[in-house]
């Protein structure tokens, strides 16, 4: 890895009616084929499904069209969202475990899908039911995201731990848990299940990022039963300088390997006395900027479809 | 008024002469069972706000008990003997409602946090809650409920901020940090005891319609004892009627009137209002 990658046209596709997390992902893609790239940086284009009507036929036959989360872009209309059908290849961009309900909603959008990127931490490739080429994107670090890594100091900060999350009984459970073992005054912020979106009543990611920045730990669990691990929290917590932290007591093998995996909270509980937040930041990110960066991986990735 | 079973006197304080601090108002009614526990989780947010530098005190209000409370909390108060800790026993009954509002006009200080006989108090909670209440000049400060059955973890209450959707049903639980001076200037809580069921929801839409501010603090403020047989769970179905009387008082036009930037806010002191930056 490492080489510039000449890039044909790209656009980059978000839904601009659900969750804000999927346009993050799209600003990181487009961010991360410019990083790479060697050709012109106009080539990689970002646009919200609502705004497809706008962008230049002649233009979109020839390009590969990156889709974040089909099923949510479609919430901005058919109309829009066939467009697409103009465009060189059509590849869609998911971030969920693949035998979810998520996942199967995505190819109930009447839009030919060429190809699957799903992005993340651990490939998913022999579980997915849809059929379709499908290629593992893992989920690296941006240059600059890779920077504040780099300096971030990480240690006991004024919130011991946050969790942050849609309300279901297991995270209740989990808040419990931490109240438990690692004290009393960490966030908990789960609510009913809703887009992330604003005047909804949720975070936004700037005010989720000053909630990690003053906390010593972001702890969280599965909102399913698969066995997944969500890149995007560790990423968040990353960059935030405080230690990720996944509790996964079902598929606890399935992720060995990945930093800071616990059976369950008194397991994280005794881990924390042994090394302290600022080891186990360490070891997350020696893990992760060993692991190159999210450009390099993406001309990988479309470079097998 | 009341028999008293403390050395802490039980005169009303007027609102002007309510000082800095948080007083913990538990009303009982035939809670002896739980009433241990609810006391052992107020006693320990008072170390915990003493720990963080503010006074607090708890008062428990027995409304007439008919289960033996009223002895085991004067056993209680003469074990503790502290100047923090007072007892008022009612002759009568006042109903929920009555005893909340006589809790506003005992409270030696000016927030109150209500917590009923059979939940508890997350001691590290009640430091945070009263930060943002302060910080915030807010009416009333909540924070998330852990929902149990027993031992068991079943879910969460309290754990949003106020949104229009209020108008149609009640998340927001009465163990919150309420204060004292704008409660009593709005009246309290609801006299109409036939209101007794929606009492927490009719005082949080009577706040609202009055403009006061309310916040959501993420912290864990308590836990929420899920019972068969309590108020809420026994009742609900012939209180049904009384649903249509909320809703005709605060949204008769649906939620036309409301101005959803007043409504609710996301606050924690540690990192500031977290309803905004999109």
């Amino acid at each position: 890895m490492g080489g510039r990658a000449e890039w044909e046209p790209v656009l980059v596709v978000y839904p601009d009616q659900g969750n804000v997390f999927y346009e993050t992902l799209a600003r990181r893609l487009a961010a991360a084929a410019r990083s790479s790239g060697t050709g012109d940086a106009d080539r990689i284009r970002l646009e919200p499904a609502s705004s497809l009507q706008d962008v230049d036929a002649g233009w979109l036959k020839t390009v590969t069209a990156l889709i974040v989360n089909p099923a949510e872009c479609a919430l901005s209309g058919w109309r829009n969202v066939t467009r697409l059908e103009r465009a060189r290849r059509r590849i869609a961009v998911l971030a969920d475990h693949v035998q979810t309900d998520w996942f199967a909603l995505q190819f109930d959008t009447r839009l030919e899908i060429d190809a699957i990127i799903d992005v993340g931490f651990v490939p998913q490739e022999h579980e997915q039911p849809s059929g379709l080429p499908y290629i593992f994107l893992y989920n690296a670090a941006l240059p600059d995201e890779a920077e504040l890594i780099k300096t971030q100091t990480a240690g006991w900060r004024p919130l011991p731990w946050a969790v942050v999350g849609h309300a279901t009984p297991e995270r209740a459970a989990l808040a419990n848990d931490l109240v438990n073992h690692l004290g009393g005054e960490g966030v908990v912020f789960l609510p009913s299940l809703r887009p992330v979106r604003a005047k909804r009543g949720m975070l936004s990611p700037a005010a989720l990022g000053r909630v990690l920045s003053a906390s010593s730990f972001y702890v969280w669990c599965a909102h399913h039963r698969w066995a997944y691990y969500e890149s995007f929290r560790f990423l968040e917590a990353m960059v935030a300088g405080a230690v990720p932290c996944k509790i996964e007591s079902r598929h606890f093998a399935a992720l060995a390997g990945l930093p800071n995996v616990y059976r369950s909270v008194p397991e994280l509980d005794e881990h924390v006395r042994e090394r302290g937040p600022a080891a186990m930041f360490d070891d997350a990110r020696d893990y992760y900027l060993a692991r190159g960066r999210l450009g390099d991986h993406l001309a990988q990735a479309l470079a097998r479809v | 008024m009341s028999d008293l079973a403390c050395s802490r006197p039980s005169a009303e304080i007027p609102a002007q002469d309510k000082q800095d601090g948080v007083t913990i108002f538990i009303p009982n009614w035939n809670h002896h069972s739980f009433l241990a526990g609810s006391i052992a989780s107020a006693r320990e947010a008072i170390w915990a706000m003493a720990s963080a530098g503010y006074p607090a005190e708890v008062i428990v209000a027995d409304d007439a008990s008919r289960d033996g409370s009223q002895r085991l909390l004067r056993s209680i108060a003469a074990h503790v003997g502290e100047n923090s800790f007072g007892v008022v026993l009612l002759p009568a009954n006042l109903g929920l409602t009555g005893v909340r509002n006589l809790g506003l006009r005992l409270a030696r200080y000016r927030a109150v946090l209500f917590l009923d006989a059979d939940n508890q108090l997350v001691p590290a909670g009640l430091p945070v809650l009263y930060r943002a209440l302060t910080a915030t000049g807010a009416a009333l400060a909540y924070g998330n409920l852990i929902d149990m059955e027993g031992n068991t973890v079943v879910g969460l209450r309290s754990n949003e901020m106020a949104m229009l959707s209020l108008t149609v049903d009640n998340y927001i639980d009465a163990l919150a940090l309420v204060d004292a001076v704008q409660a009593l200037e709005i009246g309290g809580y609801v006299s109409d005891r036939s209101l007794d069921y929606w009492a927490d929801w009719e005082f949080v839409l009577h706040l609202i319609a009055e403009e006061r501010d309310l916040v959501f603090v993420p912290v864990v403020a308590g836990r929420y004892r899920r019972v068969p047989l309590s108020m809420i769970s026994d009742s609900a179905p012939r209180q049904r009627s009384d649903l249509n009387r909320i809703r005709r008082i605060f949204s008769q036009t649906g939620t036309l009137e409301w101005d959803a930037r007043r409504v609710g806010r996301i606050y924690h002191p540690t990192v500031g209002y977290l309803d905004e930056e999109w």
